[in-house]
């Protein structure tokens, strides 16, 4: 049997918020089905959309540090030893 | 010089022998024929010979006081500071698990010497294929957090693969080379201990007329009974054969591309390489670059050494008979393009001109072996069938009666098979008298390896033999011989190892049916290449078998000292508690849209303004993606879009809102879910 629509936002916000690295405490598993209560009531959108829309505005995403993919360039050249 | 005299000396005996031997004395072009490749392949094997007795005596005698190592004492080297180093790792397509966790074990072993500071790690990928390179930078960007390395390992991949490694390596120093002073040049399979690189650093701060030090990377962490061989073989006869090598090259030795460390300056200077410009194999980009680069640092006044006792170096071995010939196809190419440089690079040093024909004859020799055995059929051919020629040649005033010595020609086998084993047995005495025995298992453990190597290794001999000459004979007539494809998975199928040695076979049932028709005596004489052949595929699969060689494991053969006693590197590498970059359910590329930390990653990694055409494609890909799923995508439109940091952005945020009944909705339910939930990122 297929799963009601809020159970499957609220998986795909839990899993979203899992993916970032977000421990889901009691206090931001309500928040989350506040997002999904939302998403299920506004008419505009469909609630998957609007609750992944909305997700990165209502929940604090943390940074992701991106390391330096590589240092300063310092331009040199390449010879053959033609001069030798 | 003594070496020269020594294999030209011994040649000369042996030739003379041959000729003793052969029924007219040369005096037929056949046995002329025979002769002069009997005395190339003599003295080929003689040269491999001195330099095992050399290297034994060496040892023996505590060492080459020459050698670059034992100039300086550890007292001075300690207090040497560091010149700053990268630590350049160029791979394509090579397992990302098994590449970075060997980059993590020399990292972490580097930082445990406390001068981590002086090193930078560059990872540079030549891979094509999305799969392979979106897994690449996940894995940078999973082992930068893991040993905190942010700004200190870095990933860099080429669009253009121009020239091979060697223009992957140039690449990297037009644009960081002149940060360096040193590079440190590692394989895919390269483990180094962090006490090595530092001593390698040290000794060039302390020799500035060294380019390039040389390590004699030793074979480890073989799971297949092949690799397992190939290891033990190493460990047991390499510290002869490499103490010969370096007492004889001294400051002229060659350059192997990896595992080495080479001053970064006079190698941009002087070691560019050109593409060639004759005909055929002889034009184009230079593939075996390593011996070139040699050659020219020296032609640039700089030494090149290979100093055996910097200890700790590592490599592994092709796991299967299969994947080594598919090597030694590239070699072969490779090392025959050196014929051009030998004859006509200027100003080069005659032991590197000498380390390009001995690179060369590497391959050739087989050719060499094979044409003998085809003149020793047709000149027995001619003896059994053709009426006796009294005048073969020309006329002359006295009949030639041909003369058969049959102890003479039992005494030049013997004195061949001599100079092919002999090493082999001062390794075992070696090994026994340095107090090495235990490291191998005890005194029964090695004996009975080397007896079993040799057989291997002569059951190998003629297979080889014959995949070299075709090499060879596909490389100077710029031709392909397939018989089969290639096996490239862990162990060799007995299909695929049918079709591959079937050639191989049926021509030494032949030959061997023919001998025996022709005559029993030169039956006899074939069998030693014939079975092998005959034999080649079943060899090839039994051994690429895995659980084989860790039977052998357990029954105490061909161990080796860093599985008596233990190896940290090894131990790290085999942790394997590298995080997957993505689940095997998934592909790189849908976890590169899914995955909101390596969206980010990729994204970085991507171009961000195409135009035109171009950007019409990509517009074009991502709806496409987006509708039908990254099944709708081949490998290089995934290519396209992965490399596209505004579209794999966009893809990321649809996808998310994708209802759950379609393609990426499907993707999310299901496989991420389960990887987020197993692996999760942080």
């Amino acid at each position: 049997m297929q799963r009601p629509i809020s159970e499957q936002v609220l998986m795909r916000v839990h899993s979203y918020l899992e993916a970032n690295g977000i421990e889901l405490t009691p206090e931001l598993s309500l928040r989350a089905m506040k997002l999904v209560e939302d998403a299920l009531v506004q008419p505009d959108q469909a609630p998957m959309a609007f609750a992944m829309t909305e997700l990165p505005r209502q929940f604090p995403l943390p940074p992701i540090p991106l390391p330096p993919a590589f240092p300063p360039l310092a331009r040199g050249s390449i010879g053959y030893g033609d001069g030798l | 010089m003594c070496l020269t005299l020594l294999v030209l000396g011994q040649t000369g005996l042996g030739v003379y022998v041959m000729v003793s031997v052969l029924p007219y004395h040369g005096g037929k072009w056949v046995e002329q024929g025979l002769i002069v490749l009997f005395a190339i392949l003599f003295a080929w094997i003689s040269v491999g010979f001195w330099i095992g007795v050399f290297g034994f005596l060496i040892r023996r005698l505590g060492g080459d006081r020459q050698s670059l190592v034992r100039r300086h004492p550890d007292s001075v080297l300690e207090k040497v500071p560091l010149g700053p180093t990268a630590v350049v790792m160029p791979i394509y397509h090579e397992p990302v698990r098994r590449t970075l966790g060997g980059l993590r074990a020399i990292y972490q072993s580097l930082q445990e010497t406390g001068q981590l500071e002086h090193f930078d790690f560059f990872i540079l990928s030549d891979s094509r294929d999305p799969e392979y390179w979106l897994n690449e930078q996940a894995g940078w960007y999973r082992l930068c957090e893991e040993l905190k390395a942010f700004g200190r390992l870095f990933y860099r991949r080429r669009t253009l693969n121009m020239h091979y490694k060697s223009g992957n390596i140039a690449d990297f120093l037009r644009r960081w080379g002149r940060r360096y002073r040193y590079m440190i040049v590692l394989d895919a399979d390269s483990l180094m201990q962090g006490e090595t690189l530092v001593r390698m650093v040290r000794l060039m701060e302390l020799e500035p007329r060294v380019g390039i030090l040389q390590t004699n990377p030793s074979i480890v962490n073989g799971k297949s009974l092949f690799a397992r061989v190939q290891q033990f073989a190493n460990h047991a006869y390499s510290p002869l054969f490499s103490t010969g090598l370096a007492a004889i090259q001294l400051g002229e030795a060659a350059y192997w591309g990896h595992n080495a460390i080479i001053r970064v300056e006079p190698f941009m200077g002087h070691c560019g390489l050109r593409r060639l410009t004759g005909p055929g194999v002889f034009g184009g980009s230079i593939s075996s670059h390593d011996f070139v680069e040699a050659a020219y640092m020296g032609r640039a006044g700089y030494e090149v050494w290979l100093e055996p006792e910097l200890a700790y170096s590592y490599e592994e071995s092709p796991p299967t008979l299969v994947d080594e010939l598919t090597r030694d196809k590239r070699w072969a190419k490779g090392n025959l393009q050196h014929l051009w440089l030998l004859l006509f690079a200027p100003r080069l040093r005659l032991a590197h001109r000498m380390a390009f024909l001995n690179g060369i004859l590497s391959y050739v020799a087989s050719a060499l072996w094979l044409a003998f055995l085809m003149l020793a059929t047709l000149e027995t051919t001619q003896l059994v069938l053709w009426p006796i020629n009294y005048f073969p040649d020309e006329p002359r005033l006295f009949p030639l009666w041909p003369e058969w010595r049959p102890q003479w020609a039992l005494g030049l086998a013997g004195g061949t098979l001599f100079l092919l084993f002999f090493p082999k047995l001062l390794a075992l005495l070696d090994i026994l008298l340095s107090g090495r025995k235990q490291d191998y298992g005890g005194l029964g453990a090695v004996g009975r390896s080397i007896l079993l190597e040799m057989l291997i290794s002569a059951l190998l001999a003629p297979i080889r033999m014959l995949a070299h000459s075709r090499y060879v004979i596909e490389a100077l007539f710029n031709v392909t011989l397939r018989w089969a494809g290639q096996n490239r998975s862990e162990e060799t199928g007995w299909l695929d190892a049918i079709a591959n040695q079937a050639p191989g076979t049926l021509l030494a049932l032949v030959w061997a049916g023919f001998a025996l028709w022709l005559d029993p005596m030169f039956f006899y004489w074939s069998l030693p290449v014939a079975i092998p052949l005959i034999l080649a595929a079943p060899t090839s699969v039994l051994l690429s078998r895995i659980e084989l060689g860790q039977s052998f494991r357990r029954a105490g053969f061909f161990l080796i000292p860093e599985e008596v006693k233990g190896c940290n590197l090894l131990e790290e590498l085999e942790s394997d508690n590298l995080p997957q970059a993505h689940q095997a359910s998934q592909s790189a590329f849908v976890q590169a849209v899914l995955h909101p930390v390596l969206n980010r990653v990729h994204g970085a990694f991507a171009r961000r303004h195409p135009q035109g055409a171009k950007l019409k494609r990509i517009e074009a890909l991502r709806e496409r993606c987006l509708a039908r799923g990254p099944a709708s995508l081949n490998s290089y439109d995934i290519g396209l879009v992965a490399q596209h940091s505004e579209t794999l952005e966009w893809l990321h945020r649809q996808a998310w809102c994708s209802p759950p009944d379609s393609p990426w909705g499907k993707e999310l339910d299901n496989g991420f879910r389960h990887s987020i939930r197993h692996h999760p990122w942080q």
